[in-house]
């Protein structure tokens, strides 16, 4: 491959992850020449998808995203090796043969269908470059089962788990919410949403299912944000599916690289597995001089993951600390009962709550339809704020509230902690704008707002982030007549009919 | 490379719109001009078919260019199906005079002509079956750009219609791929209605198919309409006096009163509840006497419900002597409740019955003038119900006074409950009723005189019910109230007397 | 909510830089060729709907946005895909050579049942052929996919390999939906389903 890369960019950036996407993705549409490295021949960074060959080998090998990895076969090596135990489909074997299939997420998340991700996807019109699938059921641990929140009105007409009664009250508590103007309610300003709750008489059921799933707050969140999070929720339903949650098809790790295609179709370069070395201030200018695989290359301003960064400049930006807690599981068979997991599963979503609502994590359960693992099988994605080095002790609280009374048929589990820089505030004296690594949120509103934020930085507010992209029937080609029609845009049924009675006459 | 993308303006995009504007147009008159031309020289070919296509797939609702095409697909079939006759009928040729090896090469030939004649009728048949596809692929077409277009559904069926070998399974998947689409889409209900008929589908398989569909978006006006049709059929009401077996009836006041209380300002389900609390179908279907008065040359006849085909009914008097039958009956009133017959010659002193259509009624001896009369009043036998229904419609009301303790303004909530008591015991709960009217006509105003009129027919009903066993009955009935309209006035030709409120 | 084509079909577009993936795009959608195409930015794929057996298709036909250049196609450009064509230039023989890495990253990345075709481009510059028409035939044959020699330029094969193409996906769809097996897939967001701030309350009132 001859590397007759262009020499001046108007904008670099190093890293594939959201963050860095996203902005690569608004500088190459409003103009700007960009070029896209990571050090890494993956894209996504701490944000990419990999198959089970590749993960088990980033497991083994620490970086800077990534460390103390781990991972467990469970099943039995190959078939040979159980001819006397009853049949067992799965093994380590049949499991690495469908490697390919499998697309295991560092960073799993799910997005409300009126959240920013989605606005964001829908208004660039990147949105034609994802699938998603719409989160089947949003649970709630009742008594160590899974048991699905009703959350449209079809729900709750369905469920079984409230009264007629119930049904009337989680509705109008609902509807109640849905209404909410800020100039009501003013007598629970400054108090909980537990509070405010519990003066509409509703049920324990009903409270349950409102704090845990719905609000998805604790006993301490205010009345204001509990609100704001329970009409986020409503916001989102009835949308896509019956949940108010989207999940990318192929997993998480695909939205990085639609950003990543949007770019590259302004006209954005882009080179994996090229890191960058250093870089200087050019003398006489403004200009950066970035090195890079022997190279120099000229930019007007570089954007760089924190983990990216070379480690002249990384000292600056603090240590390494554990950030995230990681679990992830290969299963045969799903967590929850039938109902939950009709014809074959899709995709749960359930928060869980240890010592007392102090600590939470996620769990995003998967089945073949979400596109990540072969038929038959489920991935288990377990997500904590890290409090200390050991990923495995970190979630123990909540593996084991999971898989006690479940016991799913585990085949693989694997631990991991993701890392971020105790970065401390941008200093205005780095010549370069460090995006953030991934926090512990559901949706990617922070990661959203830290990119615009460095956007709006290179390019002023006037600049819009990501405006959309036009139609390609609506690009007027180089040469061409604007308003010229050409016969190729007719409809094909006219354009026939035309030529038609072209011959008749 | 300037790096940014040029996109059209709204200006040039207006012009270039403009400029298709006019081509389609042309495209447009030239193929209509077209049609005309050739349909009037009756030319029903291809090439007609072709020119509509163009057309009805942009707009599906011209409904001369389907006239067309029925006309086109009629000739068609008609000449194949005559080139179909003809190959039948064709006779071998015969041969004689011949040596056995010519015969023999002869019949060879003959054999092969037969298969080639049976391979003829095949692709008759097939290029038959080719005719109706097309028009089915089209009618498809058409209905993605317009569900909802009458044209385009009633082409399908009329195709469907003149195939006898029509794949109705086929048109069962369109149904379910259509509904998926659009679950409220009144047309596919309907059509699937026709289609599941032909293709004989099991009612048991449709009401799961419904209830599917309900579970899915209960407010679906089309689909509550679709069980109301099934489930009589399904589960039958013996005594015809509920719209279903009492215990299928159970399950569905439990669902659609679930369907209410997850959203009661959703009326769909209150209707189909409304409908489930009525009375039986079968029974309004023909006509039910109420009221009857016969003196030596005339009688006079309530029946409950309109009923404008008289003559079908057959009414005789019967005594033990003989029967006599009563008709050329005259309408008394505009809607054909009361109904007059002067051509009778009465023998009294008998013990008559009056018999009609399954009926029979006893007739009594008027005290004024010893005329015969008989009186069924409303609800005088629907009050009964198994203890299992009762117990169902207890829990039921039960439930809603819950709610109304929630939501005391809620409207459906506060007409059901009067409606479910009257279905319990209409002679208990009288006033608890109307005062929920009351109530009605102050949360729901708009519907004022609605609540109005409701209240005045169940004051009539309960005073009509409560007649027979007062002194004056049957000489004088005293209205329960000032009227504007009077409901039930049929009822009322047995009395001599009506004395109103001031 | 109108609807105006049977199927709709994803086709990738996939070989070496300046191969003319781009002008057989232009060629089959706008029945053009002009080499100013490849430096207009912003198009990353083309329509055009055809007509096979009466059923519209709609084919909606996606260029690689340069990520060929350095082998950095992302993985999300094959999702979804039903055909792939194969482009190499016939007068580039390392062009021809890369196909078999091309292939590999299909079988990496797309689905296991994607159509592929095999195109050998620039069919009209006989004069400067590295790559015989035979070699090309073999190795379709070997992978066991149709193959076609092009030419842009000339107008030549481009109607008839993407017509191939697609009805060979056509059957192939067909014949799942026959054995009642409903193509797996998400959603794909559109402007068009979003709804006002009652959405999930969607009801039939009456006034």
């Amino acid at each position: 491959m001859s590397d007759d890369l262009p020499e001046e960019f108007d904008l670099i950036v190093v890293g594939t992850g959201f963050t860095e996407s996203c902005i690569a993705a608004a500088a190459s549409r409003i103009g700007k020449t960009v070029l896209h490295i990571d050090a890494n021949e993956y894209y996504g960074d701490a944000w990419s998808s990999f198959n089970l060959e590749a993960f088990n080998c980033l497991l083994e090998q620490p970086n800077f995203t990534l460390r103390n990895g781990s991972y467990i076969w469970h099943g039995p090596e190959s078939k040979e090796e159980n001819e006397e135990m009853e049949i067992v489909s799965w093994t380590r074997e049949t499991l690495l043969e469908k490697s390919r299939r499998f697309s295991l997420d560092l960073s799993p998340r799910v997005a409300y269908s009126d959240g920013e991700l989605v606005k964001l996807l829908i208004k660039s019109n990147i949105c034609r470059y994802a699938e998603f699938r719409a989160v089947d059921h949003v649970c709630i641990l009742s008594n160590d089962e899974l048991v699905s929140v009703p959350c449209s009105r079809s729900d709750v007409f369905n469920t079984k788990m409230l009264t007629m009664v119930e049904k009337r009250m989680l509705m109008k508590f609902l509807t109640a919410c849905n209404d909410y103007k800020e100039e009501d309610e003013l007598s629970f300003r400054g108090r909980t949403f537990l509070e405010y709750l519990q003066a509409q008489r509703v049920t324990d059921k009903i409270g349950t299912c409102v704090m845990q799933a719905i609000a998805m707050c604790d006993a301490n969140t205010s009345f204001e944000v509990g609100m704001q999070r329970t009409n986020r929720f409503l916001g989102s339903l009835g949308r896509y599916g019956n949940t108010p949650f989207l999940f990318p098809m192929y997993g998480s790790g695909e939205l990085p690289q639609c950003f990543c295609r949007l770019c590259a179709v302004f006209g954005g370069v882009y080179c994996l597995k090229r890191s960058l070395d250093g870089i200087t201030q050019a003398e006489q200018s403004n200009e950066l001089l970035v090195s890079s695989a022997g190279k120099t290359l000229r930019a007007k301003q570089v954007v760089c993951a924190p983990a990216q960064l070379p480690a002249s400049l990384a000292r600056h930006y603090g240590e390494l600390k554990p950030h995230i807690s990681r679990g992830l599981f290969i299963a045969a068979s799903p967590l929850g009962n039938e109902e939950l997991n009709k014809g074959g599963g899709g995709v749960i979503l359930l928060r869980l709550l240890a010592e007392e609502g102090a600590r939470e994590a996620c769990l995003l359960q998967l089945a073949h339809y979400s596109g990540t693992c072969p038929e038959g099988l489920y991935i288990f994605h377990l997500t904590t704020p890290a409090i200390s080095e050991d990923p495995s002790a970190d979630l123990a609280a909540f593996t084991a509230q999971l898989f006690q009374a479940n016991a799913p048929q585990i085949l693989y589990s694997a631990y991991f902690t993701l890392t971020a820089q105790t970065i401390p505030k941008t200093s205005t004296a780095m010549p370069i704008c460090c995006t953030a690594a991934p926090t512990y949120e559901l949706d990617y509103d922070a990661a959203i707002a830290n990119a615009r934020d460095i956007f709006d930085k290179l390019y002023g507010e006037a600049e819009e982030f990501l405006p959309r992209a036009p139609d390609p029937e609506e690009i007027v080609v180089e040469g061409e007549d604007p308003s010229a029609l050409r016969e190729h845009s007719l409809p094909e049924d006219l354009r026939a009919q035309l030529q038609q009675m072209d011959i008749a006459e | 490379m300037h790096g940014r993308v040029k996109v059209r303006t709204t200006e040039e995009e207006r012009e270039r719109k403009k400029k298709e504007q006019v081509l389609k147009m042309r495209a447009y008159r030239a193929a209509m001009t077209r049609i005309q031309i050739k349909r009037s020289s009756g030319e029903l070919d291809d090439e007609l078919l072709n020119l509509t296509v163009q057309i009805l797939l942009r707009n599906p609702d011209v409904s001369t260019l389907w006239n067309i095409r029925r006309e086109c697909v009629l000739a068609k079939t008609a000449q194949l199906q005559q080139a179909m006759q003809a190959q039948e009928k064709a006779p071998a040729p015969k041969a004689s005079e011949q040596t056995e090896k010519e015969e023999e090469e002869k019949e060879q030939e003959q054999a092969k002509e037969e298969g080639d004649g049976d391979k003829k009728s095949a692709t008759y048949s097939e290029q038959l079956q080719t005719v109706y596809a097309t028009e089915l692929d089209l009618t498809e077409q058409c209905l993605m750009v317009n569900p909802k277009s009458y044209n385009s559904w009633h082409h399908r069926c009329w195709t469907l219609e003149q195939n006898p070998e029509a794949n109705w399974q086929r048109e069962l998947q369109l149904c379910n791929k259509y509904l998926k689409f659009d679950e409220r889409n009144f047309h596919t209900w309907d059509y699937r209605r026709y289609v599941s008929a032909k293709a004989a589908v099991p009612a048991e398989q449709e009401l799961d198919f419904c209830t599917e569909k309900i579970k899915v978006n209960f407010s679906n006006y089309s689909s509550w309409h679709h069980r109301s049709l099934l489930l009589p059929k399904l589960y039958p009401n013996e005594l015809k006096e509920r719209p279903m077996s009492e215990q299928k009836l159970k399950q569905e006041l439990e669902m659609v009163l679930t369907a209410a209380f997850t959203d009661p300002n959703d009326s769909s389900a209150w209707f189909y509840q409304r409908w489930l609390l009525g009375g039986g179908v079968q029974r309004e279907e023909s006509a039910e006497i109420v009221a009857f008065r016969c003196w030596p040359h005339k009688a006079e006849l309530a029946l409950k419900t309109s009923c404008p085909e008289m003559v079908q009914l057959k009414i005789h008097l019967i005594s033990a002597q003989n029967s006599l039958e009563l008709d050329n009956w005259l309408p008394m009133d505009a809607n054909k409740t009361q109904w007059e017959c002067g051509s009778i010659d009465l023998h009294a002193n008998s013990n008559y019955i009056l018999e009609s259509d399954g009926q029979r009624l006893p007739l009594s001896v008027h005290p004024k003038d010893e005329s015969l009369y008989c009186f069924v009043p409303p609800h005088s036998i629907s009050t009964s119900c198994s203890k299992e229904l009762l117990a169902e419609l207890q829990t039921q009301l039960k439930s809603c006074m819950d709610l109304l303790d929630y939501e005391p303004d809620s409207k459906w909530t506060l007409l059901t409950s009067a409606l479910l008591m009257r279905a319990i015991d209409v002679d208990k709960y009288h006033e608890q009723s109307l005062a929920h009217l009351i109530k009605l006509e102050q949360v729901d105003a708009l519907r004022q005189g609605y609540y109005q009129d409701l209240a005045q027919r169940w004051n009539m009903e309960i005073a009509l019910a409560k007649w027979p066993e007062t002194k004056h009955f049957p000489l004088v009935f005293e209205m329960p109230g000032k009227m504007k309209r009077t409901p039930y006035v049929q009822y009322l030709i047995v009395a001599d007397a009506i004395i109103e409120c001031d | 909510m109108a609807k105006t084509y049977d199927y709709l079909f994803k086709l990738l577009l996939i070989g070496d830089s300046g191969v003319g993936k781009t002008c057989i795009l232009f060629r089959f959608s706008e029945d053009a060729f002009n080499t100013t195409f490849i430096s207009t930015i912003g198009i990353d794929f083309k329509i055009r709907t055809i007509e096979l057996d009466n059923k519209k298709i709609k084919l909606q036909i996606w260029d690689t946005a340069g990520q060929e250049r350095f082998r950095t196609i992302t993985t999300a450009y094959y999702r979804g895909a039903m055909g792939i064509m194969l482009v190499y230039d016939i007068t580039q023989e390392k062009s021809f050579e890369n196909i078999k890495n091309w292939i590999r990253n299909i079988e990496e990345n797309a689905a296991a049942d994607v159509e592929k075709m095999l195109l050998g481009n620039k069919c009209e510059l006989n004069d400067k052929r590295q790559v015989s028409k035979e070699r090309g035939e073999q190795l379709a044959v070997e992978y066991g996919i149709k193959f076609m020699e092009t030419s842009a330029k000339a107008s030549i094969n481009v109607e008839e390999a993407f017509l191939t193409l697609a009805s060979d996906i056509k059957a192939k769809t067909e014949k799942r939906m026959e054995a009642n097996n409903p193509p797996k897939g998400g959603h794909q967001l559109k402007l068009t389903e979003i709804r006002t701030k009652d959405s999930w309350l969607s009801r039939c009132s009456l006034l």
